[in-house]
């Protein structure tokens, strides 16, 4: 309950960068990659030898991505998004809890307020 | 206290802010833009299309055909909206940031559930290095895990957003994740200071008013300034997304929408930063490695590199060439503010922070003239992929340029040399400002940052001037 203020900062501050990390570290999870998908990825010479007027090679662009889809086939989109749904939904619920859990602190220390005051008083 | 000194060649004006502001074009004398900011539908009307915009990409992204070549979301993300960014932050500055989705996205989580807590301190100082490093790494995921090229790590990377976005809402006040953390909030940033349209309020007014800064608080019209500005002390376009909040919240009608000479802010910084000169730096490099990574010679280099060295590792290889490429302005900048230190004093850095706003014009200029090749020579993709979603088969030899090569080159050199030109200009006023403080002539001062300038505008003609390799 008593969680000092700055230290929650800090720590919720913390706690972004780690999403980010990890958001990067799923990433590189994600796709694993030997020179040869990314030469294919970044297409070939002969794919930019082929392509007077810079128009779309359909050649090029079709060998490039190949070793980013076999990776990627891997993990489903609903799995990808159920991951990324449950974070998201953590993230809301921790606040609604330390929001609350704040307020409740708030009204505590409105109540407590008076009688100090009066205590003081006394004294 | 010390007074003041200027400089004794800058005119002193002697307008009152009033003057100032009925001199210059205000387009809030313009009715229907004055309405248009005040409308209760403003900027709402834009953010709802553009959130509508985004969940299509995310869902084409992620559930969509899995080739980029085919996919309706990567075309609108990578050739129609990356290309066309930049030019909207030199028309309009920030204002992508009042309509972007991800803004939208957090101030709704921020209304439902938001702590609005105080961003922790550190996010506050260090926030333009933590959106300097995010834009290099993304960029660097970019060619490593070949984000543009799939889908569904295009996908991803919406995802990782969102979910920062969410966490920022969530937890702190305002829109803590476009101030601090998003990288495309730290380029419209840079940007949107060559912006023709800036906001401005009458001092005049503001010094008079008993409103209790409704206007950076927040009122009953309008809620508070998202990015935390003071439109009376707010001496720069950077860090205004022209959302109008304030405009509505003023009681007075003391903000007015300038439209000013673009770039002039570059010479009038009060406090330079170094973070944001690095960003100008590193962003000149970006573009290099952009543009290199898309022609011919890069493999061929990538394989010399191979065969010297014996390492075949490619992420490694690319890892080293982009650390070079993107150090390079960085360092080049460094060496042009140290000889100007050793000539002239001051710290090496003062230099690198003043100067490095210069090259914001060429940046601009190398960003759009790279994707020139993109929404031009690859636009009808856009078209090409949508077809498909109304039950239609594109051509498949077809191809996606708008305009022919030597259109998209002359644009490319045009825009280069009105980039060159700006930057040239900015550090011509930057030098005389400067000159007269330290007694020296503004040429010996400007040598060295003309002639880096002029080095980068020649690196990026000759890579314009190379056959490029389209993405779609």
């Amino acid at each position: 309950m008593a969680i000092h203020k700055s230290r929650l900062h800090a720590n919720v501050g913390l706690l972004l960068i780690l999403l980010i990390g990890f958001g990067f570290g799923a990433l590189l999870l994600m796709q694993p990659k030997s020179i040869e998908n990314h030469q294919s990825d970044h297409g070939s010479s002969s794919a930019v030898e082929s392509m007077p007027g810079m128009d779309m090679d359909a050649h090029g662009t079709q060998e490039a991505g190949h070793g980013t889809e076999e990776a990627t086939q891997n993990n489903s989109p609903v799995t990808l998004l159920s991951i990324f749904l449950g974070i998201n939904v953590a993230l809301i619920v921790t606040a609604v809890i330390l929001k609350r859990v704040r307020s409740k602190r708030k009204v505590l220390s409105r109540e407590s307020a008076p009688i100090l005051e009066l205590e003081g008083g006394i004294n | 206290m010390r007074p003041v000194q200027r400089p004794i060649d800058v005119k002193i004006s002697t307008q009152t802010p009033t003057q100032i502001q009925e001199s210059k074009k205000n387009l809030m004398n313009t009715p229907w833009i004055a309405r248009t900011m005040r409308s209760p539908l403003f900027p709402g009307i834009f953010q709802s299309i553009l959130a509508a915009g985004f969940v299509l990409i995310a869902f084409e992204l992620l559930v969509g055909p899995s080739d980029a070549h085919s996919n309706f979301g990567t075309a609108l993300m990578w050739v129609l909206w990356w290309p066309l960014i930049p030019i909207i932050f030199v028309l309009l500055g920030r204002f992508w940031c009042a309509i972007c989705p991800f803004a939208t996205l957090n101030d709704l989580v921020q209304k439902f559930t938001g702590m609005h807590l105080t961003p922790p301190a550190f996010l506050k100082n260090y926030g333009i290095w933590i959106i300097d490093g995010l834009f290099i790494l993304v960029t660097w995921a970019d060619h490593v895990f070949g984000i543009v090229k799939s889908p569904l790590g295009s996908g991803v990377l919406l995802l990782l957003l969102t979910t920062s976005v969410i966490a920022s809402g969530a937890f702190f006040q305002r829109r803590t994740f476009c101030r601090s953390l998003c990288p495309i909030g730290g380029l419209s940033g840079n940007y949107a200071r060559t912006g023709i349209v800036t906001l401005q309020a009458n001092t005049d007014i503001c010094l008079t008013c008993k409103a209790k800064a409704v206007c950076f608080n927040g009122g009953e019209i309008a809620p508070e300034c998202p990015l935390w500005q003071f439109p009376r002390t707010m001496e720069s376009g950077a860090d205004c997304a022209l959302c109008a909040r304030c405009i509505k919240n003023c009681p007075n009608d003391a903000i007015s929408l300038q439209v000013g000479i673009p770039t002039r802010e570059l010479w009038t910084i009060r406090k330079p930063k170094l973070a944001e000169s690095f960003l100008a730096m590193a962003i000149m490099g970006i573009v290099l490695v952009q543009n290199l990574t898309m022609l011919d010679i890069w493999q061929k280099g990538l394989d010399g590199i191979e065969k010297l060295t014996g390492v075949n590792n490619w992420t490694f290889l690319f890892t080293t060439v982009f650390i070079v490429a993107v150090a390079f302005p960085v360092v080049t900048l460094i060496y042009a503010a140290k000889f100007t230190a050793n000539r002239f004093g001051d710290d090496w850095r003062k230099w690198f922070a003043t100067f490095g706003y210069a090259m914001i014009p060429l940046d601009i200029a190398g960003h759009v003239a790279h994707n020139f090749f993109h929404l031009l020579g690859e636009g009808k993709a856009v078209w090409f992929t949508a077809m498909p979603l109304f039950g239609q088969v594109a051509d498949p030899n077809a191809s996606s340029a708008l305009v022919s090569t030597p259109i998209i080159q002359l644009l490319q050199y045009t825009i280069m040399a009105l980039g060159t030109i700006a930057s040239l200009y900015a550090v011509y006023r930057i030098a005389k400002f400067n000159a007269v403080k330290i007694n020296h002539p503004w040429k010996l001062l400007a040598t060295p940052f003309l002639i880096t300038i002029t080095m980068f505008m020649v690196i990026n003609i000759g890579m314009f001037s190379l056959p490029m390799m389209s993405r779609m």
